[in-house]
Order: C-alpha cells, then structure tokens, then sequence
C-alpha cells in the first residue's frame, strides 16, 4: 500500500483488544478495507507486527482504499472490488466490529448494511469521520435472482436495469442482456453463452462469485450474431450481440449450486444470480465446440472465428481440452492379445472413435500376406461404450488370425493426438506407424514391402513418411501433402483487418492412381496422419503429437513440421493404401468446431513460418533440398 | 463335450466294433489307406430348416456315409429356431442322437460382415476342428457360423482340404445373394461398388469394396471352390475367384421316385404343380397372375396344384396378394376352382404330391443357381416348365425335355401353359425326353475329384 498526502481519517478506538495479531487478522483488514488478500507471506509478516490501529490507519489511508472506495462514493460511482463481494461477510463483521468494540446495536447497524457503499456510510457514521461527504444512501437492493434456461430453450427474458434510487437519483443504466446458459463443470470450467445489446458500451468482463468470493474472471470473450436477439429488438445495426465466453476456477471443487455472474459494459455493471447446469468435463468441452462451430457472423465464419479466436477465448479452450485429454490419457486400460512376443518390426497404431468394425477388418486384411505376423497391432479407442465389443473383437483376432493385439481404452475422447501418444507408449518394437481405421492395405505383401524400405533406405528417408493412398473408387487421393495460404477480410465499423488462414492440401488428390509425379520417393512438405511411419525414437524425441489439437485435424501437419524443423522432412514411398477418407469414425459438430480452432492454432503457430518457403505446391524449401539429394 | 469327442475321434471302423486308432492327419493327394475324414459344415439341419443347400449337405453326407471310403462328419448350424435345443454353455452338441451329426449353435451373428461376435463360438469351432481332425472341410456355407472361420480353418489345420461350394451368390451379393437388384428388380450380373450401394442406399460405395476384401481374404483360404451349375461360374470369376480353383458339380438326391416314374397326371395334361416356398424369388405370385390372365380370357381348363410352405417369409406385397387369391380361390365353386393350396410337404410325400401334376412349374424370379425341384421333377418324369435364365434354363432343355418362358412374365407363363394344355403330343415328346435325375453317386464322384481323392478300386 501507499499513503497519499490528506489527513487520512480516524476512527475512535475503544481499548485495543489484548493479544498480538494474527495471519487472520490482517487477511480480514485486507479483505475488508482493499477487497483482496495480501501480496504474499512477507506482507503478512510485515502487518502482523503492526498494532491494530496501524493496520487500520495504514488501510484508510492507502492509495488503493482511496481510489477503489472513497474517490468512487464521492462521484457517486459503483465500488469496483477484486472480490467481487457485494456485501461483508457477517465473519467480516463480526471481526470488525469485535476489534472495534463496536456495541450490538452499531454491529447491528454494519449488518444491516445490503451493499458496500452502505457499509462504509455506517461504518462513517459510527465512527464519526468524515470519510463519505456527499455520498448519497444506499441505493436499492440487488435485483432478484436470475436462473438461466436449460440449454435447448429460447433466451431468457433481459434482466432488469435496477430502479431508481430512493434519493431519486436518475439509475446508472445496464444495457439489455440476457444468459441463454451457464454450464459448469467438475474440473471447474464454466460456460456462459447470452447476448447483450452493447453496441455503445462493449461489455468487457465478466466475473464469477460465490458467497462473496471471486471464483473466475475472464476479459477473453467471443462475440457472434444473435439474429434472434436482432429480430426481437428491430435492429440492423451490424452490432454481433451475441457473446460467449469460458472461464475456470483455479481449484478443483465441485461447482457450487448457485453463484453470481457480473458482467462489465462500459462503466456499468451487473450481477445476477445464475444456478448453472453442471455436466461432465468432457461434456462442456463438447459444448463448447458446438458453439464454435455453430457461430454466426456477418463476415465469413471461417475468418470471423478467427478473429474472436485470437482476441477471445482460443488460447483457454486449447488448454481446457488438453487438460481434459491428459486426465482421459491417464486412465487408460491396456490388455494385450496374442502370442507375447519382443523384436516386432514394427507396431501398427490405430486411434478408433464410434465405429468397432475397423478393428476386425484390418485384422483380417493386415494380417494377410507374408510378412504381417511380424508386426503388432495397437488399437486405441477413444469411445469407452465400445470397450465390450473391442474386447471381444480383439480376442476373436487373437484366435482367428493368431496376430499380437493390443487394446487401449480411454474413459473419453482423449482426441487423436493424445490417444496416438498414449498407445505410442505401449509398442514393442522401434518402428510405429500410425494408421486410420479406415486404412487397408492394396497389396498382400504390405508388410515386407515396408520392412525392406525401413532397412534398405537411409534414415533420414525413413525418420518419417507416408505413402500414397487411394480411393474406393481406385483414383489417388493423397501423395503427400502441401500447404497454402487463404487471406479474407474481417469488417469492423472501425476497420477493416486481413485474415491469415492456412490450408492444407493433398498432392495428386482424385488423380489417375498411376500419375508417376505423385508416386515418386521424395520429401515432401507433410504427410497424412492417416498413415505415418516413424523412426519410434525420433518420434518420442519431437514429442509425439502435440496435444494443443483439439480432438481431430492439423496436428498431423504440425508433427511433420516440427520434423522439417530439426532437419529431417517427410517422405513419401511408394506402398499403396485404400484410404476410404472420412468412413473411419463418428463426426460430429463439436468436432467440426474442434477442426475450426485447429486450423487458427495451426496458423497462429506456423503461419510465418510456412509463408516463408514452405507455401504451395512446390515450395523453395524442398527445390533446394531435392537439388542437393 | 468329453463324449463327443470319444466319439468323434475313433474313426469308423473303431464305432464299427474294430480297433480304434487315432486319426493322422491326411496326405492330401496320395491314395489314402483308411477313409478319409470329410467334415461338412452346413448352414442348419434338413431336419430342423427346410431348405436347398443344407439338403444337398445331408444328400452328400448320407452319400459319404454309404462310401467305404470316408468317414463323414456333419456340423449343422442352428439359430435359436429350436432354443430348446440350446444347452447351457455348449456351442456344439450332438444332434437327436445321429451319429457324426453335431449341431453349431450359432450366437451374435452379424448379418452384414458375416461373422460371429463371439470368442466362445469361435474357441468351440477351433477345438472341434482339433478334435474331429479331418482330412477336408468341406463348407456349404458360411452363413450362421461366418466367413472368417475359414480363415481359422486354415490355421488349425494347415494340412486339410478346404472346400467351398457356392449355393447362390452371396458373397458377391448382399441382396441375399440373389443377384436381383432392389432398385428396380431387374436381374443383376455383376457387382460394383456404385452399383451395389444404388441397392443399398444406406451403405456407401466404400462398404462394397470393403466387403469384397473381407470375402476375398478369407475365401482365400479355400482349396477348391465348387458349384451346381455351369453358369455360375463366371460371375464368380468376374469376381474374383480363380478360374483353375472353380468346378462345377452337380447336385445329386437320393430317387424318391423308387425308380418308377409317373404316368400322366390327367389325358389332357392339364395339371401343374409348384413345389417349393411361396417367397418372393420364388415366383408364385407369377403363376397366380397367369391364372388370372388366362381366366380373364375365358381359358380355365387347366389346373394348378400348390405345394409347399413360408409364405410368413414372403414380402407383405407378395403375401397379401397371395393371400387374397387363394381366399378368392376359396370362394368359387369348387368346379371353378383352378388353384388349389396343398401346403407344405415332406420328401416321403412327393410322390404322391408329384402324381397330381403332369407338369411342374419353375417360375423362380431370381438366377435359380440349380433348382432341386426340377431334378425331383425328373425323378417322376415330369417335364418342367422354368423361367428362361441362370440353372433352370442350363438344366431345361427348351422343347426338348421342357419348356421355358420369359422370367417373371405372366402372359409368357400363360401363353405356354395354355400351349401346354392344348397342344397334343406336347407332353409325351417332352416327357420322354426328361433325363434321369443327378443321382448321390454322380455327386460324390464329383466332390472325390476335388476332395483329390482317388477313384474307388473296382
């Protein structure tokens, strides 16, 4: 705290009580006077060796109670405290009061105050300084309790902006708003989805409370259209009502059952008593993404999202789904099937998701052929209500086809990254290749083709690669991949901005199966994930995939830049595959919004770096690389 | 299981009272000393379901049985029709008390991808190969039990035979096999994966390729491949099997004629009959329509005789116009009544069935692959009057021991069943020429050739 220059006020002090101050006992004057909790332990110890007057004296004297309590009651403005408290705690009080010898009746007074400018007008006045010159009666009380819709039904109805006061002062207007939902989870995440007709005073925060506690604030929110909001209120004005947001507590209880939400616009500000729907983590996430990806916007959506990704929430929904990924990751079930057996040439790793008959197919079709017995299957799933069939499916392989098989199941959808990297963890040999269930070998003898490659080839050729794959309908669908750059405009009333977007793209995609450019061994830019072989040791060494990608899209690219990265490209070799693209696994829209935040985490991380000399189909990067192979 | 397995394991001789010893395993293509054990897996028991390709099965394995050189066992399959007679924790038992007769008692059962869903199921079809030890394994189907027990097959008993015969075209077709295609009912002769997925809209492209590769990985498995008629044969190579692995052999029955063939039903030979099951393919509402065409223009003597059963099988459309005719039927007179509903029967009661019938219609709307109703028209000299495509017209010879008509036509059935009834000395050139039905012997020379077999000594 500082002090600043005036006469700092004075209260009149019956006999200090006895005994010296305590931790609490300067926590409670923080919390009272400054509305937040001490810097640290050595500002505790400091002020813990104060009297009890000097604790008071040095609060109603700092710079900090001046401007967030004084300076705000004189001009008649609303208290903006870090606590977010509307009112003292009665534990508040009654240490206050206790301290100060106040009589039951002056307690009784504090009590009774509804808000904080009245508590400080009735602390003044017991006190009989003249701290509050000016400072009209407690306006009215806080307006009643609000609880949000469930999320299938229409918007509520706005809250009310609060009366005038009793004095007749004209009320500090809120502009119209409504919650639609307000969702929480166990880990502590919220959702909070409304609209707000804020077009002259943006709204700019919001915090979460509960008895008296902040538990969440966020300044990142994500702005999108409410046409119903529009049509209701007869406005064109171009204004994106709507808003939603997500915001977590630092602690791991369980949501409360009701809380108050705040919400900033302008100078103005406004809290409501929610009770949020509590729903899995898992669950909100999935939310979450659906709100993405349903979003509308008067510009494009894809460069629109972009926008509210970047100046809104992008950053903490990626770390919210790699929280939840790694909590799914870490209760993995692994039982393995078949032969035990060491010294695989390689492990095949499959990430399944809502559809079981991949396993069995792949089975059968993989395992056909020489060669195939010298490899072992790894599936993982990221659909727990599989789990009993994949057992089952895995087991009839063991017996029909004699393979090694090994299953893991997660609790959740871990998402692809995360479930690869997990399954990656239980090969058996030193070569992983990373699979779509909707893979199938063209060739009977896969196996040795790609044995002999992995030992014949140098290994800066065989670090990493992917092969071409085709159709059902037998045209090529993939001979490695390249990367573009989309532009858009985004179009403000103050502005017009450019949007960056990246895009990726396969070689020789729907091109007659035997085009030699698209087939030839090469390094390439990227490389499906829907197969990747990996050196196991340089995988593990780049860190497998990264987690940051939300369930699906983008962090294959990503793996193989890192690869480029530390100098060992991609390949592609010539081992043909059915790839029957999209029939491998469930979709739906939550992940279409997880494909949306992948593509602008995607951009964000690499966009530079590709505009550089990686963008198009033939790149400068690799003219120089080819040139001196 | 334990007294299966005494049983199943002594050969024939030992349950003939002699010496048992344990069953070698065959060398496959040297005369073999001791008879050789055929183990035929059959889609459900005769005795249980009716149908062609398991009483094919039983006529070969009651033919194999006769044979001093093999030594045959019989797995049915069973699909909770009879749950009585599933046993607590069994997944084969024996069967009524029948000799090398053993029921597979099928479970979860997946009906696209023709496989179990069970591990258990799977174990007891491994430990019965195990067991039984047979020199081949000769698959009537997969159907029940599932294509990849091939596969397994193959793995637990690396050294057999493996022989597969087709019965219709189910691997190639998922429209149960019958190669007419739902969108427009048209006959089919050929699949694709565009094609196959405009008769199931539901299942993409992708899945017809998908489930070409699961068949071709397993039948892959198979030794030898057979089927009952010529004209099956290339569909299936067009598909994917190997010519030089695809045979033709005949289905053969037992006479239940007695040897002695029937006179003419009437002087006008104006009587026909249908035997089989009045389920779509199977073109019974094609007769009907004939009926009715004929009557409409005033020719109404003649009279058909229907024989057979599974009308609650039919498609509702078929049903109902089934139904309504006979309870048409049902109301005329009696003198006006043309068809007549006989219901089912049993084998023992075809002669009986047969002698009301100077004729027996084939009206199939499908390929009809083989069609054992013509040969047990041949048992009783009847000539057969069949649609004109797939095995009734390579089996029928056209006016030469019968007659054809345009396949699902009306008027063409009717046109040639008034020309059957009126032409004088149709019946006795066309009767005379009927051939003799393929007997069990004929079939089991057949199946000794793929089997690799040697010839009986004389």
């Amino acid at each position: 705290m500082t002090e600043y220059s005036g006469q700092p006020p004075e209260f009149k002090f019956h006999p200090a009580p006895p005994g010296p101050l305590t931790d609490y006992d300067v926590v409670m004057a923080f919390g009272i006077f400054l509305g937040r909790d001490p810097e640290s332990s050595s500002v505790i110890d400091y002020h813990r060796a104060q009297t009890f007057p000097n604790i008071m004296a040095g609060c109603l004297a700092s710079t900090e109670f001046l401007e967030g309590t004084i300076l705000p009651m004189r001009s008649r403005q609303q208290l903006r405290r870090n606590d977010c408290r509307s009112r003292p705690s009665e534990e508040q009080i009654d240490w206050l009061a206790g301290h100060l010898m106040f009589t039951p009746d002056e307690r009784g007074a504090l009590a009774d105050a509804p808000d904080w400018s009245s508590f400080f007008h009735a602390l003044h006045l017991i006190g009989g300084v003249d701290l509050l010159k000016d400072v009209p009666p407690a306006p009215d009380p806080a307006p009643p309790v609000v609880s949000p819709a469930d999320s299938s039904a229409a918007p509520m109805a706005a809250a009310r902006q609060p009366g005038p006061a009793a004095t007749g002062e004209p009320a500090r207007r809120f502009p119209l708003f409504a919650l639609d939902n307000v969702v929480a989870s166990p880990c502590g995440a919220y959702l909070i989805v409304g609209w707000i007709d804020d077009a002259d005073a943006p709204l700019a925060e919001i915090r979460l409370a509960a008895q008296g506690t902040t538990l969440a604030a966020t300044t990142s929110l994500a702005r999108c259209r409410r046409p119903d909001a529009e049509s209701t209120m007869g406005t064109q004005s171009g204004h994106m009502l709507g808003f939603w947001t997500i915001m977590f507590r630092p602690d791991n209880v369980p949501p409360p059952p009701s809380c108050t939400l705040t919400l900033f616009a302008g100078a103005a500000w406004q809290t409501v008593t929610v009770q949020p729907k509590t729903v899995s983590d898992a669950q909100l996430r999935d939310m979450v993404f659906e709100y993405l990806h349903a979003a509308r916007y008067f510009g494009n959506p894809q460069n629109e999202s972009f926008v509210q990704l970047t100046h809104g929430p992008g950053t903490d929904l990626l770390r919210f789904n790699d929280r939840i990924s790694s909590s799914i990751t870490a209760h993995a079930y692994v039982q393995r099937f078949g032969p035990p057996r060491t010294g695989f040439d390689g492990s095949v790793i499959v990430c399944l998701y809502g559809k079981p008959e991949f396993l069995f197919l792949q089975a059968a079709l993989f395992s056909g052929g020489g060669g195939g017995d010298r490899y072992e299957y790894i599936y993982v799933s990221n659909s727990p209500e599989l789990a009993e069939g994949l057992l089952k499916e895995a087991r009839i392989a063991e017996q029909i086809y004699g393979v090694s098989l090994t299953l893991v199941i997660l609790p959740g959808n871990a998402g692809f990254g995360a479930a690869n990297n997990v399954a990656a963890r239980h090969a058996r040999s030193r070569r992983i290749l990373i699979v779509n269930p909707d893979v199938f070998p063209r060739r009977a003898d896969w196996a040795q083709a790609h044995s002999r490659l992995v030992a014949t080839l140098p290994a800066a050729q065989t670090a990493l690669f992917g092969v071409p794959l085709y159709y059902d309908d037998g045209s090529l669908m993939h001979g490695g991949m390249y990367f573009d750059i989309d532009t858009g405009l985004s179009v403000r009333p103050d502005g017009i901005s450019q949007q960056v977007m990246l895009r990726v793209e396969h070689y020789g995609k729907g091109a007659p199966p035997d085009t030699p450019a698209y087939l030839r061994a090469r390094p390439v830019p990227a490389v499906t994930g829907a197969f990747i072989s990996a050196d196991r040791g340089w995988f593990e060494e780049l860190g497998g995939f990264s987690q940051d990608y939300v369930f699906g899209h983008y962090e294959d690219a990503d793996l193989c830049l890192r690869s480029l990265e530390r100098g060992r490209p991609a390949w592609l070799h010539d081992i043909a595959f059915w790839h029957l693209e999209g029939k491998g696994s469930d979709r739906r829209p939550a992940h279409d919004g997880g494909s949306l935040i992948n593509r602008w985490h995607f951009t964000q991380t690499w966009g530079e770096r590709i505009a550089g000399d990686l963008c198009g189909r033939a790149p400068s990067y690799f003219k120089s690389l080819e040139a001196g192979l | 299981m334990s007294t299966m397995r005494r049983a199943a394991a002594a050969p024939r001789a030992a349950r003939a009272g002699k010496p048992a010893s344990a069953p070698p395993a065959a060398e496959l293509g040297a005369a073999a000393t001791r008879p050789q054990r055929v183990l035929l897996v059959s889609v459900f028991h005769p005795e249980l379901t009716r149908g062609g390709a398991q009483q094919v099965c039983y006529e070969l394995f009651e033919a194999l049985k006769a044979s001093p050189d093999f030594d045959p066992v019989l797995l049915a399959s069973e699909d909770r029709s009879y749950p009585a007679l599933y046993k607590s924790g069994a997944r084969i038992t024996g069967f009524d008390g029948r000799p090398g007769e053993y029921l597979f008692l099928s479970c979860d059962y997946d009906n696209w991808w023709h496989k179990t869903s069970s591990p258990l199921h799977v174990a007891a079809f491994a430990e019965f190969l195990e067991t039984i030890q047979p020199d081949v394994v000769h698959f009537h189907h997969f159907l029940t039990f599932g294509v990849d027990l091939l596969t397994l097959t193959r793995r637990v008993l690396p050294r057999a035979r493996i022989v597969f015969t087709f019965h219709e075209f189910l691997s190639i077709c998922a429209a149960d096999g019958h190669m007419i295609r739902r969108s427009d009912g048209s006959l089919c002769t050929h699949a694709s994966p565009v094609r196959c997925h405009q008769c199931f809209p539901n299942h993409g492209p992708e899945q017809f390729l998908m489930r070409r590769m699961w068949f071709m990985r397993h039948l892959g498995a198979v030794d030898a491949f057979t089927c009952p008629s010529n004209f099956m044969i290339e569909p299936y190579v067009a598909w994917g099997i190997p010519r030089e692995k695809i045979t033709c052999v005949t289905n053969g029955q037992r006479d239940y004629s007695g040897g002695g063939r029937l006179g003419a039903a009437s002087p006008a030979h104006n009587r026909f009959g249908f035997f089989g099951q009045f389920v779509d393919v199977k073109g019974v509402q094609i007769i009907l329509r004939a009926v009715r065409i004929l009557r409409a223009e005033g020719f109404t003597d003649f009279s058909i005789d229907l024989n057979g059963d599974n009308l609650r099988y039919a498609s509702p459309a078929v049903r109902a116009e089934i139904e309504t005719f006979l309870a048409e039927e049902a109301l005329l007179p009696i003198e006006e009544r043309i068809v007549a509903n006989n219901g089912s029967y049993h084998v023992d009661q075809l002669r009986g069935r047969m002698s009301r019938a100077d004729w027996c219609i084939v009206p199939s709307i499908w390929w009809e692959i083989f069609g054992l109703v013509i040969s047990e028209a041949w048992m009783f000299g009847r000539p057969v009057i069949c649609s004109n495509v797939g095995g009734m017209a390579e089996r029928v010879r056209h006016e030469v021991d019968g007659l054809h008509f345009q396949i699902a036509d009306p008027r063409a059935l009717a046109a040639t069943i008034r020309r059957a009834s009126s032409e004088a000395g149709l019946w006795e050139r066309l009767a005379a020429a009927v051939p003799a039905a393929p007997a069990r012997a004929e079939m089991v020379a057949g199946y000794r050739g793929v089997y690799n077999i040697g010839a009986p000594e004389a």
